[in-house]
């Protein structure tokens, strides 16, 4: 059986004017369906342009990318569209929630422009917001709205759940929830998780470890002795 | 240092051009319409005034019901602070035009120093007989032709004219008339056609009916200035008018009764001398009576004579007779002797003796017979003697008969004569008596239409300066302070690096008062410029349809200007201030934390469950995120509400000014010839001319048309006066109706049908009792029985009854012709025209193409109102969105990265403008209609009533307009939500 998510001899060069950067090169990776992957690295390491590219965010300069088989990184704009769209479900580091929507709308603004969402207000349910729902962001703590966009995330049913730096912006508790939730939401539901940080600590409830430096992928690892998340401290 | 953050500043401007442009834009926009419309009225004042002073336009305007003379003119012209005054004649006369139909044309004198004309072809008249005329009316193509009098002018109207004919040698515009109308006149249609100028010696008359006069000084018309030096002027003037008018009177009835006595001692030395002619007649009749009975005794003496002579010759014949008897007797006694023998008795000698007897005897008698017959002879001539005397005495005593027959004739004729003559000294002593005191009038420029009108009209331009500006100038302030307050917010963590750094305050905030005051600064210019040379000109272009005047003058107005600059700079650095002190003021660790993101809210309208449930999720996205933003909803909707609102007002001027031509001869007016006749005569005459109007298969009825002044406390105002001969006949002809389309029965008696638009100006209704005067001040009264739709030229129609009774005799001189639609009403028109009797033809298609090539001048204003409105709408729209895409750049890459396809994002973000559009244009649809109404208000022209009105499709095409100018600009805006990247989700709040 194929890799879930497969990275081929990635490279992506930036180009802005005159000056070019090579903000990866030579990467390779595979994750497996079901994993919990880790994607870990300093800052500029390149991490988050492979968050992008994997997330449909942005082309790559060579390589391939593929996802269940599929090779993402020859579609075009319309089909990138429709990949973040069906595919991937996006977890980011301040949340990005609409201000102006409640938390099930929120949810309902990602929910209704898939073909097979989840219920908006049982996903809500499921990461402990039941009695939140009708909150506007700004009425809610850090964590219950990392929570919001983890619901956001998940209600449209992607083959992908993709997180960046999900408790950089939570203190240390919150921080660990919102990392439960993740964990079980692969656990339990045996979805794809990938979550970039920066965060050595994180790695230790993996399934997978990627280390990323100097923009490609110096180690990948399975992890044998996954630790529950209760347990990591940092 | 200072030069980095002169650096970060200029590169600010760079970076964020579509921002900096847009106060540029709305800055300029703002300005622009403010100047240009505000020294619009300035522009025209003294453009027109220029052209005024060029051509010396008048100051007074003396009148007189005596007349003036050489005199007083000269007199008045020796007042204080009087350039020049000068003595003219002013006289309507109908005159013969191309077509060969009857007009009116009023004549004015040439004069040398006032009330100049600008010629526009040909020459100055240089001999009595020579004209200029009416630019109005002819173009040059008129050189060389004549201006011909008609026939149908009564006398004194002829005689105030030097010859009936006069050649064109020039076609000129007249300052003393700037305005396309020519005004009034009594005699033919009512209306006349232009003016004639000519030399004074090309008028007959001996006096002036006018005196105008220059006074030494050009104060700016419509100043303040010249109303305070006229008003200085009015009671001396009007005192010199007094005492001119007095003058000339005591004159006048001098004159009259010189005339009068010369008359008088005329007729009593005519009276004595005929006198004593029938004295002398009489005289020589006695004379002849005492001859002819002289003569009578006479020949009764010549008869007694001649009976007498004949008398004595009876005798005679007798004696002769007696004498003959004798003589037979005694030659019988002879014959007797000699036949007795000889010697018988008688002796020879015996015998001898008495023979020597007898022949004596004989001799004797043959005497006497000769003598007798002498004496019958000369009775037989004294008979005819005495007969010839009687046959002269005859005929003495006829002529006598004769002569005294022509001596009672000419005695009653004498005293005929003297009675009557006796009878006109006596009149000619009433009528001196009758010879009232002048009034005199001292008019002044006011009293000249287009003078006064063009005033009027330049207020309107400044009525609407007042009214549009103020708002461009809201919104442009508001655009400056929602674009700088979001510039500030967005760069509130520069502002603290920059504070962290030990920028002072000043500094900062110089940036950004130098970002808004230089964009404002240049908008400003840029504005003011293109708006006072743009809006004058577009203005006096549309204007210059109705006057006639000189050149555009263009004006630069420093305090405008200054008024401009502090306005604008203040709109930009202001709002930039007060944005960025807010920020300042916090410390600068608080700015460079993020600010939090505003709240959301509920609103209201989720109360309403059965709504907002029905409602799409994104749609309650957009519904939310309007009512978030309260300054953008309200700004937005102002600006888009401004933008309908301006297309509805340039549609709806169209909408009320196209259509009325249309409306007057199409729904009104419908006949299709006025023809009017030229023989007052009833009767058959006309008969020829109905048979042609029947050929055509055409319909005619029959009306009086004059022109009246109504009296009401408001003013004076002419009316043209129509009364129908057949009331049931006349709605085929002329559809009388109210505005809302009710037909309105003929008036009856004592009744009256007024126009809507003397009924609004005049604020009469129906019931209410309108006075009508004539030129001899006689007057109709009449109660309104109603208001009729009416857009050109005011009418009011009575019953011929209402009208005889009030002001004499009617003759229907104007026959409404209709004809069928396949008849080419040029082609019967002219066949009409050629007719007996016909003075002048109207068509009707012909004023329909007048008016409505007239209206089009209006475009001009429309046009101008839709670019400024399709501006207006660019602008605000694109700031505001600019400002919505910025400040949501973070929201907006997130639903990209959701997944949102492009038209589901530009959607997600524009469904907002698409909705704020619609609230806009729904508030703009009514703020438009009122807008419309105001202006079409302040828009009023004199002989034309606007159909205020907006039509269905107007309304459409301004909410469409609106639309797509929205939809332009989501299409620009578009463009700049495809560049936003994704990344942006990633980043950090800041």
């Amino acid at each position: 059986m194929g890799a879930f998510v497969e990275f081929q001899n990635v490279g992506k060069i930036y180009r802005t004017g005159e000056v070019s950067i090579q903000a990866l090169h030579d990467v390779n990776f595979q994750i497996q369906q079901g994993e919990f992957c880790v994607i870990v690295g300093a800052s500029g390491a390149g991490k988050t342009t492979i968050l992008n590219i994997l997330g449909g965010m942005d082309t790559l300069t060579e390589g391939k990318v593929f996802l269940d088989g599929k090779e993402i990184s020859a579609y075009g704009k319309k089909e990138l569209t429709r990949y973040r769209r069906f595919d991937v479900g996006f977890v980011f580091q301040f949340y990005n929630l609409v201000p102006n929507l409640t938390a099930r709308e929120n949810v309902e603004l990602a929910a209704q422009i898939c073909t097979d969402p989840l219920d908006a207000a049982q996903v809500l349910a499921e990461v402990g917001l039941a009695d939140r729902m009708m909150n506007f962001p700004a009425q809610l703590s850090g964590g219950e709205q990392q929570r919001v966009a983890i619901a956001r995330a998940l209600a449209k049913n992607p083959k992908l759940l993709l997180c960046d730096e999900p408790t950089g912006a939570l203190d240390y508790n919150t921080g660990k929830a919102v990392l439960k939730l993740l964990q079980d939401t692969c656990r339990n539901k045996g979805r794809t998780v990938i979550v970039i940080t920066h965060n050595q600590a994180l790695t230790a409830m993996a399934d997978r470890i990627i280390t990323v430096k100097s923009g490609t992928v110096v180690s990948m690892v399975e992890n044998e002795h996954i630790v529950r998340v209760e347990d990591i401290e940092w | 240092m200072k030069s980095m953050m002169k650096k970060t500043t200029l590169r600010e401007i760079r970076q964020s051009l579509g921002r900096y442009l847009a106060i540029f834009a709305i800055v300029a926009l703002g300005v622009g319409f403010f100047a240009g419309l505000k020294i619009t009225k300035t522009v025209m004042v003294e453009s027109a005034d220029d052209y005024l002073r060029e051509y010396q336009l008048f100051d007074y305007r003396l009148l007189s019901t005596l007349g003036f003379e050489e005199e007083d003119v000269q007199s008045l012209g020796q007042k204080e602070s009087v350039r020049a005054a000068e003595g003219a004649v002013e006289a309507d006369v109908l005159y013969i035009n191309e077509t060969g139909s009857e007009g009116v044309l009023k004549a004015h004198t040439l004069m040398e120093q006032i009330n100049g004309l600008k010629l526009l072809a040909g020459r100055m008249p240089q001999s009595p007989s020579e004209c200029i005329v009416d630019s109005n009316r002819y173009d040059e193509t008129a050189l060389g032709k004549t201006v011909l009098l008609s026939d149908h002018n009564t006398q004194d109207d002829l005689d105030k004219f030097a010859y009936r004919e006069y050649t064109i040698v020039g076609v000129a515009q007249a300052s003393a008339y700037i305005q396309f109308e020519r005004g009034n006149s009594s005699l033919g249609n009512g209306r006349v056609d232009g003016f004639m100028y000519l030399l004074p010696e090309g008028f007959a008359t001996d006096y002036y009916t006018d005196i105008y006069v220059k006074f030494d000084m050009d104060e700016p018309i419509y100043s303040r200035q010249y109303d305070a030096f006229m008003e200085d002027q009015q009671p001396l003037w009007e005192q010199y008018c007094r005492e001119q008018g007095e003058r000339r009177y005591l004159a006048i009835v001098e004159e009259a009764e010189a005339e009068l006595a010369d008359a008088r001692e005329k007729l009593s030395s005519e009276k004595a001398e005929a006198q004593q002619e029938l004295a002398e007649a009489q005289q020589q009749l006695l004379e002849a009576e005492a001859e002819i009975a002289d003569g009578e005794t006479k020949l009764a003496e010549g008869q007694q004579q001649l009976a007498d002579h004949k008398a004595r010759i009876r005798q005679e014949e007798q004696k002769l007779a007696d004498a003959k008897a004798a003589f037979e007797q005694q030659k019988a006694q002879l014959a007797q002797i000699t036949q007795i023998p000889a010697g018988q008795n008688l002796s020879p000698e015996q015998a001898a003796m008495f023979r020597q007897q007898l022949e004596l005897a004989e001799k004797q008698i043959l005497d006497g017979e000769a003598a007798l017959s002498e004496a019958k002879k000369q009775i037989g001539e004294a008979e005819a003697e005495l007969e010839e005397n009687r046959q002269t005495l005859e005929d003495a005593r006829k002529e006598l008969v004769q002569g005294q027959e022509d001596y009672h004739r000419a005695k009653a004729e004498f005293e005929e004569q003297i009675a009557e003559a006796e009878q006109e000294i006596l009149r000619a002593q009433t009528d001196i008596a009758a010879i009232r005191k002048p009034e005199t009038y001292v008019l002044g420029r006011d009293t000249n239409v287009g003078y006064t009108l063009f005033e009027n009209d330049s207020c309107i331009v400044e009525g609407i300066a007042n009214v549009f500006p103020v708002f461009f100038f809201l919104v442009a302030a508001l655009v400056c302070m929602t674009t700088m307050n979001r510039m500030v917010e967005e760069q509130r963590t520069q502002i603290g690096v920059l504070k962290a750094l030990g920028y002072g305050n000043g500094s900062i905030m110089g940036k950004y008062l130098f970002y808004s005051g230089s964009a404002a600064l240049g908008g400003c210019l840029a504005g003011y410029f293109l708006g006072i040379f743009l809006f004058p000109l577009v203005i006096w272009q549309a204007y210059g349809m109705m006057y006639r005047l000189g050149d555009i003058v263009f004006v630069f107005d420093w305090n405008a200007a200054l008024l401009c600059l502090t306005a604008s700079l203040l709109c930009s650095m202001g709002t930039t201030w007060i944005s960025c002190r807010h920020e300042l003021r916090a410390p600068a660790a608080g700015l460079m934390r993020p600010k939090a993101p505003k709240a959301g809210k509920r609103i209201l309208l989720e109360r309403a469950g059965f709504i907002w449930n029905r409602l799409k999720f994104l749609h309650k996205v957009s519904i939310r995120n309007i009512v978030r933003y309260k300054k953008r909803l309200f700004m937005m909707v102002m600006g888009i509400s401004g933008c309908t609102a301006l297309l509805v007002t340039g549609f709806g001027v169209r909408d009320s000014v196209t259509d009325i031509a249309d409306r007057q001869y199409a729904e009104i007016q419908t006949y299709q010839l006025n023809v009017t006749l030229s023989d007052e005569e009833e009767g058959d005459v006309f008969q020829e001319l109905y048979d042609l109007i029947g050929s055509y298969g055409g319909t005619y009825t029959r009306a009086f048309e004059t022109s009246l002044d109504m009296v009401s406390a408001e003013g004076i105002k002419s009316v043209n006066l129509i009364v129908a001969e057949n009331p049931a006949q006349f709605e085929d002809y002329i559809n009388l109706h109210t505005t809302s389309g009710e037909k309105l029965s003929y008036p009856g008696a004592g009744e009256i049908l007024i126009c809507n638009k003397l009924a609004e100006q005049y604020h009469l209704k129906t019931g209410d009792t309108v006075r009508l005067m004539d030129e001899d001040r006689r007057e109709l009264s009449a109660v309104i029985s109603g208001i009729c739709e009416n857009y050109i030229f005011n009418y009011g129609y009575v019953s011929s009854e209402t009208y005889e009774k009030a002001l004499g005799d009617i003759t229907f001189q104007n026959l409404y012709v209709n004809l069928p639609e396949d008849i080419d009403v040029h082609e019967a028109g002219a066949a009409v025209m050629n007719a007996e009797n016909v003075s002048s033809l109207q068509v009707n298609a012909d004023m329909l193409v007048r008016f409505s090539s007239m209206m089009s001048s209006m475009n001009y204003i429309v046009f101008l109102v839709i670019g400024c409105a399709a501006a207006l709408a660019f602008i605000v729209l694109y700031n505001l969105n600019n400002i919505n895409i910025t400040e949501r750049v973070r929201e907006i890459a997130t639903i990209k990265v959701l997944g949102f396809y492009r038209g589901e994002t530009s959607s997600y973000v524009f469904r907002e403008n698409t909705v704020l559009t619609a609230m806009g244009c729904a508030l703009g649809l009514v703020l438009g209609k009122l807008l419309h109404i105001y202006v079409m208000h302040e828009v009023n022209i004199d002989m034309i009533s606007f159909d205020i009105h907006v039509t269905a499709l107007s309304y459409f095409l301004s909410v469409v307009l609106t639309f797509a100018f929205t939809w332009i600009v989501n299409r620009i805006m578009a463009v700049k939500l495809d560049r936003i990247n994704m990344a942006e989700s990633l980043k950090s709040v800041d």
